[in-house]
């Protein structure tokens, strides 16, 4: 387990770096000055620009600026923001707690409605269910979640009045206790089910098939024979059994709905790095953007990594192959 | 086109092909999953594998969507009462009344920017598709076929494409480089390679151990007819079925980025329209319904059409639904499943 460890935590190293230089040619490839986006809309001064030049070492060569990129991104120095008038790490950090709630309740809410829809026909039988799970998995791959969230706002907010329109309420500060919870559930629900939607039709569909799967396998047969009852083939072998593909589609959700939240985060005015990403892009903010893919890359590798890990120490037989 | 209109019994019928009503029945009363099991066979002439194309399960209603989404798009402006950009009646005029959609903020007619917004659409899912089938097929293919240092230096590149999720490497590079039509067509396309070089690759890899390729090289032919006319054609069918899948991911992407405000700003889209709708949620709903049942039909179109395509071209796709199957496994006899697991045939592995 451990040698497996270290094999998946040093695979993913040099994935990282490969986005850091994927992300370091674009920002090369853009169109534009940032000396003359940093001043605005002024001639810039021939002293001023030879200051920043030699003070961003623009004059150097491009591995050489790739290697102060690194350092200054090890140093957690993302970049300057020069519409926000502070740096990268602060504007980011401000808004990622809130991204990561969104994103953990949605991932957390697609995997335990994921598991269960995708056992139901198993273990209920009934031509009827089974169609409906079907029927929501392939209108869940199709729907445009941004589109699904508009029509929860009509429903939900707007018509029922049940939960507020759109925003958040502060993470810290506000209410405590019961009602401070109640609260935030009210502004977490459907953002959260507009989130989950393609990570639930996806986890839903894996269920479903590794259940069936299990369920042919010989070691069925056996326990059959051995004369257990249905609901202990279920509960011992099929279900524990059918889970572990689930594991890795639960990790790739999160990539899912990590992407899925710039445009949800739009949907519901959700103060997090998505709605900070389109803020920076009308603002020409390219540091921001660059900082933020990064962020999110950083964190997406980091799941994907704890997954397989996860994944390694659930099913001996992972360990054994790599 | 229709399925009765097809004259069965015609001497193209294939060998092994069953009279429709069975079929029907079988997919109706989900049957024992050793009828469910067609055998491989060799489709004859297009019109057989029309009409086998009609009869899977999203078949027809895949063709039919495809008919009307295209036609929809490619005859945009006869079909539309208006210019989608012309102010045209008063502002939000409500749906069902002069204007069948409605009008928008602007007093735009909604149904004539509805029509045209299909061509984006479909052209988006058409050809970012068949940029990744492109990519897909030479990357997979160059991997599978060389393997080594290839392989292994081409499946990290696509493995780095899949780490940073294509929304979001599509909203960075469009906000860097540019929204042209033709620039989201091409960054689409490059989001979405991966999966089908995947698939190339491993299938690049078993059939350049099969007999046949074997015996291609030893009868000494190039190494172009042995990619393009021994490999290729056998390694094919997959990937176009995931291509056409992921089409519908492209149509999804775009319009996302239009409603980002990242959209080509010269052509109406529906991603467009949602992003407009979105300030008037509250008030005037119709701008956003229509739109989003736009795209939301053109994704399904497409994605029927790989389901029924996948049933097609890989005649071992399972047909089974987890209830037949669950429910069997616990009321069959013992006997039954013994002989079940003695002929091993458990399907695996299905689109749906």
């Amino acid at each position: 387990m451990i040698a497996y460890s270290i094999r998946r935590i040093l695979h993913s190293i040099p994935l990282f770096l490969s986005v850091l230089i994927m992300m370091f040619i674009l920002l090369q490839l853009t169109p534009g000055d940032p000396i003359q986006d940093l001043i605005g809309a002024y001639p810039v001064p021939a002293a001023y620009r030879a200051t920043i030049v030699a003070e961003y070492h623009l004059n150097q060569s491009l591995p050489q600026r790739f290697v102060y990129y690194v350092w200054n991104m090890l140093h957690g120095n993302l970049g300057y923001s020069y519409a926000g008038h502070t740096s990268v790490t602060s504007l980011i950090f401000g808004a990622l707690p809130n991204t990561l709630l969104l994103v953990a309740a949605g991932t957390v809410v697609s995997m335990v409605i994921g598991i269960l829809l995708g056992f139901l026909p198993v273990l209920l039988g009934g031509r009827f269910v089974d169609g409906l799970v079907n029927v929501g998995v392939v209108a869940g791959f199709a729907i445009p979640t941004f589109w699904f969230g508009q029509l929860l706002i009509l429903f939900f907010a707007v018509h029922l009045n049940w939960f507020p329109v759109s925003g958040m309420d502060p993470l810290f500060g506000g209410a405590t206790g019961i009602a401070g919870l109640f609260q935030h559930i009210q502004y977490l629900t459907l953002p959260v089910l507009a989130l989950s939607i393609p990570a639930l039709a996806n986890i839903t569909r894996v269920q479903q098939q590794s259940a069936i799967e299990t369920l042919g396998n010989d070691y069925i047969v056996t326990a059959e024979l051995k004369g257990l009852s249905a609901a202990q083939i279920i509960r011992r072998h099929v279900l524990r059994n059918s889970l572990l593909p689930v594991v890795t589609v639960i990790g790739y959700g999160f990539g899912t709905a990590m992407a899925g939240t710039v445009l949800i985060e739009n949907v519901f005015g959700w103060p997090g790095i998505g709605n900070l990403l389109i803020l920076s892009i009308n603002r020409r903010d390219n540091q921001v953007i660059i900082g933020i893919v990064m962020v999110a890359a950083a964190i997406i590798i980091l799941t994907n990594l704890v997954t397989d890990l996860i994944y390694g120490a659930l099913d001996p037989r992972i360990r054994a192959q790599s | 086109m229709t399925v009765d209109g097809a004259p069965t019994g015609a001497a193209a019928t294939p060998v092994g092909e069953q009279p429709a009503g069975q079929i029907s029945a079988q997919v109706s009363t989900g049957a024992a999953i050793e009828d469910d099991y067609r055998p491989p066979s060799v489709i004859h002439g297009a019109r057989a594998w029309l009409r086998r194309f009609v009869r899977t399960k999203f078949g027809l209603v895949a063709i039919i969507l495809m008919v009307l989404l295209t036609g929809m798009a490619i005859f945009a402006s006869i079909l539309a009462p208006y210019n989608p950009n012309a102010i045209v009646g008063p502002q939000f005029a409500t749906p069902f009344g002069h204007f069948l959609f409605g009008t928008d903020e602007l007093g735009r007619d909604v149904l004539s920017s509805f029509i045209y917004g299909a061509r984006v659409s479909m052209l988006v899912g058409a050809a970012s598709g068949l940029l990744a089938l492109i990519l897909g097929c030479v990357i997979g293919g160059l991997a599978g076929y060389l393997g080594g240092v290839v392989d292994v230096v081409l499946m990290r590149i696509a493995e780095l494409f899949m780490v940073v999720p294509s929304l979001i490497l599509a909203v960075v590079v469009v906000a860097l480089l540019g929204s042209q039509l033709s620039y989201i067509v091409l960054i689409i396309g490059f989001t979405l390679w991966p999966q089908e070089a995947r698939i190339a690759r491993s299938q690049f890899l078993t059939l350049r151990e099969r007999d046949f390729v074997q015996g291609a090289k030893v009868s000494g032919f190039r190494w172009s007819h042995i990619v393009f006319k021994e490999i290729l054609p056998n390694a094919i069918a997959p990937v176009i079925v995931q291509v056409t899948l992921d089409a519908g991911s492209a149509i999804l992407l775009e319009a996302g980025l239009s409603f980002l405000g990242l959209g080509d700003p010269s052509m109406p889209s529906w991603g467009k329209m949602l992003q407009d709708a979105q300030a008037y949620l509250t008030t005037n709903e119709w701008l956003s319904i229509f739109p989003g049942i736009g795209i939301l039909f053109a994704v399904l179109a497409f994605n029927f059409l790989g389901h029924a395509l996948n049933e097609v071209m890989n005649p071992r796709a399972p047909r089974v639904s987890a209830l037949s199957l669950g429910r069997r496994m616990l009321l069959r006899p013992i006997t039954t499943s013994i002989r079940r697991s003695a002929t091993g045939s458990v399907p695996e592995g299905s689109v749906l």
